[in-house]
């Protein structure tokens, strides 16, 4: 509730304000009182992590006391509806947004149930219409918000919590793990994370359709990505495009010189790893992957543009092909996101009384990455639970990526309901029964809940 | 709106029928329950080898040697050749269907059944929702739990709790919510609990000891196993150190036992299913004979009444703390509720001879 009467009240005075310095000083109020709320909640205990690890490292006694925040507990979502109010805020200020002027609408925009607690991330000009829209039931729209649903609901428990177990008994056991075990682990966690992630987002647009509520896409077949640019543009879609229009632009895009865009693409890709948790791995995870955009940004920028009309750059293109160029994007990414879940790791050793550092834990998981010759990873990942119900789990995985493939940039519920009624039917069936019997419903809540 | 829900409706009903008829199609005797599986396969595969088999849950799993009893009968010259069928969680309901499923198939050499009085259709919550509660539940035992429960003295709120958790359970398994899986694995490749649960002599009996030193020694701690292991200390240490708990325990008990009246009206259900149990296996040339186990959860006086009604050559009780404090004695005891292997071996003795001393008599 601070948060949205801060973010309210500020806009509000922005809109009032004719002055631009007093319309700049309620921005400026209006970000950094959000801005604020999230670092106490979010980030704090990590600030003061590394302020004490600093301190003791040069040698001084650190002042701050036993924290009082230590026990501050973290409100679900509040990463997302900070970057709600945010974007709201900064929309008025340019004037992309009206102001609106019912608090109660202003508070149904900003905590929206659907996508509060993981996305996507609607801008007000998007979402207020449309909360403000009267709908009626429409047979062909909320068939088509439940087909939606039903899809997620299929992501979500038939594919990334089926994925789970395989995915836990890699990574609570990477201190033996060989490398083609980590390989494994590290591809189904990213297909987990896809599929439970986007599950989410596909829940809460389905929802929102059938109450006549349209939301953004939020992701965009990502598995399909040509490079990691293009990755973005398909992957929680809602949060790259905030960070583009809000940090990237900002500070300058790609219009600046060659130094300049290496660093601001580094830097929106770290401020998004913080945005996905206060801890070290996963801001590197997100940096060494805008690391590898920048290296691809510069390549392009300087070797590819220079020599495009040769016969050189022909030839690679021939060689490499679209589907080459997924494949190593995937690779890059998932080498990236090793990372991501070193924290999970972390957690997980604490409960059993280890302590360990997370750099130690990152340390041998990329060692035990590259030790390629011991292929033991059979016996160390799958027949512990079970072969066949690994490759069921494998199998929804080939079901979802190859409907991805064959439906194109187009949405699958729009597909389906394009289809006669014997293949709708056919499609509603194997939903449901796949729901049903290999659906995993005891397991953990969504992976995006924690943010 | 209306083409909406008849639709709607149409799905559920066209996939519950698609998802019953094909999951149960492929269902067997124990396949949900590892343990039990492989215990049920060891006991069935062999029917040549026992004549006695001991029906129950984890008092009996974790308590009833055969080794010991069947040296004790053969001491006096009676042959019984045992195996301990217990597995732990399973409640009156699960005794009741363990039996009737042994009854229904080919037993070879099998004399006695020794069925433990224990229990009622109460359970664990944390076991809802997964394989092992759900894959035995039908109509039958269903119907059979509720009436139970509201034929018990229990609040009216427990007893629409329990009936609630009975019929999920059974529209779970009706339909295999999230089971196909580990079915198809068990089908085309089961994976086995590890044999060590049929314990040392291969005769059914695996005490809580055993199973320690057994998890300590594992190099893949699995999230299963650590919590088992957490699960089985913490339980273990609770109650070495509390013992206001402790006594309160046994004082609960022994005033049960002391203050029960004998013209209390048993369970009608409870008993009149034990007593056709009791008709069936006579039938069959089966003994069957009811165990009364120390340290139950159950009320002892809710039990005292069925086992008053029941035929005096086929009963034993080894429940009351007047006469056998040994059981409830800190030193024989591995938590609140079960012994450790040194109260587990007083336990089997004292049994053998109540055994080999009724059987003996009504030869």
């Amino acid at each position: 509730m601070f948060s949205t009467g801060i973010s309210w009240y500020s806009a509000k005075k922005i809109a009032e304000n004719t002055e631009h310095q007093k319309r700049k000083m309620w921005l400026i109020l209006g970000i950094t009182l959000n801005i604020l709320q999230l670092v106490i909640f979010k980030y704090l205990n990590f600030m003061d992590d590394n302020f004490r690890e600093l301190f003791q490292w040069i040698g001084f006694s650190y002042p701050v006391p036993e924290p009082w925040f230590n026990n501050i507990i973290l409100p679900v979502g509040i990463s997302f509806f900070t970057f709600h109010s945010l974007a709201y805020t900064i929309d008025v200020y340019k004037g992309i947004t009206p102001i609106e002027k019912n608090f109660a609408f202003y508070t149904l925009f900003v905590s929206y149930w659907p996508q509060l607690l993981a996305g996507p991330i609607p801008r007000a000009n998007q979402l207020i219409p449309e909360l403000r829209k009267k709908a009626s039931p429409e047979y062909e729209r909320m068939k088509n918000g439940l087909i939606k649903m039903g899809l997620g609901m299929f992501k979500k428990v038939v594919i990334a919590d089926r994925l789970s177990p395989y995915v836990n008994q890699v990574f609570d056991n990477y201190q033996y793990a060989s490398g083609w075990t980590i390989i494994l682990g590290a591809t189904l966690f990213f297909i987990q994370v896809y599929c439970d992630f986007s599950g989410y987002s596909d829940i809460a647009i389905g929802a929102s359709r059938m109450m006549g509520i349209k939301l953004v896409e939020n992701f965009k077949r990502p598995f399909f990505a040509k490079n990691l640019a293009d990755f973005w543009t398909r992957w929680h879609i809602s949060l790259s495009t905030w960070l583009t229009d809000y940090v990237f632009y900002y500070l300058g895009a790609y219009k600046s010189t060659g130094l300049r865009v290496v660093f601001n693409v580094i830097f929106v890709l770290a401020i998004c790893g913080l945005w996905h948790g206060a801890n070290w791995p996963m801001i590197l995870s997100f940096t060494l992957i805008g690391v590898m955009m920048a290296i691809r940004y510069l390549w392009q920028y300087n070797v590819v543009r220079e020599i495009k009309p040769s016969n050189t750059y022909k030839w690679s293109e021939k060689i490499l092909t679209g589907n080459v160029h997924r494949v190593i994007t995937f690779f890059i990414l998932m080498f990236g996101f090793l990372l991501f879940r070193v924290q999970t790791v972390m957690d997980h050793l604490h409960a059993q009384g280890i302590n360990t550092s997370w750099a130690e834990v990152a340390g041998k998981l990329y060692t035990n990455f590259f030790k390629l010759n011991q292929a033991g990873f059979w016996h160390e990942t799958i027949s512990h639970k079970g072969e066949i119900n690994f490759f069921i789990g494998i199998f929804f995985v080939l079901v979802l990526m190859f409907t991805e493939g064959i439906v194109g940039d187009q949405l699958i519920e729009d597909k389906i309901c394009e289809k006669k009624k014997v293949v709708r039917w056919s499609i509603y069936l194997f939903l449901m029964v796949s729901i049903i019997w290999f659906g995993v419903f005891n397991q953990n809540e969504f992976v995006y809940f924690q943010f | 709106m209306k083409k909406l829900v008849r639709n709607i409706i149409l799905l559920v009903v066209i996939s519950t029928l698609i998802a019953m008829l094909f999951g149960n199609m492929l269902t067997t005797f124990g396949w949900g329950d590892s343990t039990f599986y492989t215990k049920s396969k060891y006991f069935l595969d062999h029917p040549d080898q026992f004549n006695g088999v001991y029906i129950g849950g984890s008092l009996e799993y974790r308590h009833i040697d055969p080794h010991t009893i069947d040296s004790i009968a053969s001491s006096k010259g009676v042959d019984l050749r045992s195996f301990n069928l217990g597995n732990d969680g399973y409640n009156l309901p699960l005794q009741v269907w363990v039996t009737e499923n042994i009854l229904k198939r080919d037993t070879g050499d099998l004399k006695y059944i020794f069925l433990s009085l224990s229990s009622d259709p109460l359970f664990y919550k944390g076991i809802l929702h997964t394989k092992e509660w759900d894959y035995w539940q039908n109509l039958k035992s269903v119907i059979f739990s509720i009436r139970v429960l509201y034929q018990m003295d229990l609040p009216p709120k427990i007893k629409k709790q329990f009936s609630r958790f009975y019929l999920t359970s059974l529209a779970e398994n009706a339909v295999k919510v999230q089971m196909m899986g580990d079915l198809l694995q068990f089908r085309l490749k089961p994976v086995p609990a590890d044999s060590i649960y049929l314990g040392k002599n291969k005769d059914g009996f695996f005490p809580y000891d055993d199973e320690e030193a057994y998890l300590s020694q594992r190099d893949d701690l699995t999230e299963e196993i650590i919590s088992k292991m957490e699960n089985n200390n913490l339980s273990k240490i609770d109650y070495q150190e509390n013992q206001a708990k402790r006594d309160s325990l046994e004082h609960r008990w022994t005033k049960e036992f002391e203050t029960f009246d004998p013209e209390q009206k048993p369970i009608p259900l409870y008993l009149k299913t034990y007593l056709d149990l009791y008709q069936r296996c006579k039938e069959r040339g089966i003994q069957l004979i009811f165990v009364m186990p120390p340290k139950g959860r159950t009320s002892y006086q809710l039990l005292m009444a069925i086992y008053e009604q029941l035929p005096e050559d086929s009963k034993i009780n080894l429940a009351d703390p007047r006469v056998y404090p040994e059981f409830y004695a800190l030193e024989n005891g591995y938590n609140y509720h079960h012994l450790n292997l040194k109260g587990a071996k007083i336990y089997s003795t004292k049994m053998g001879h109540l055994i080999t001393n009724l059987i003996s008599n009504k030869n």
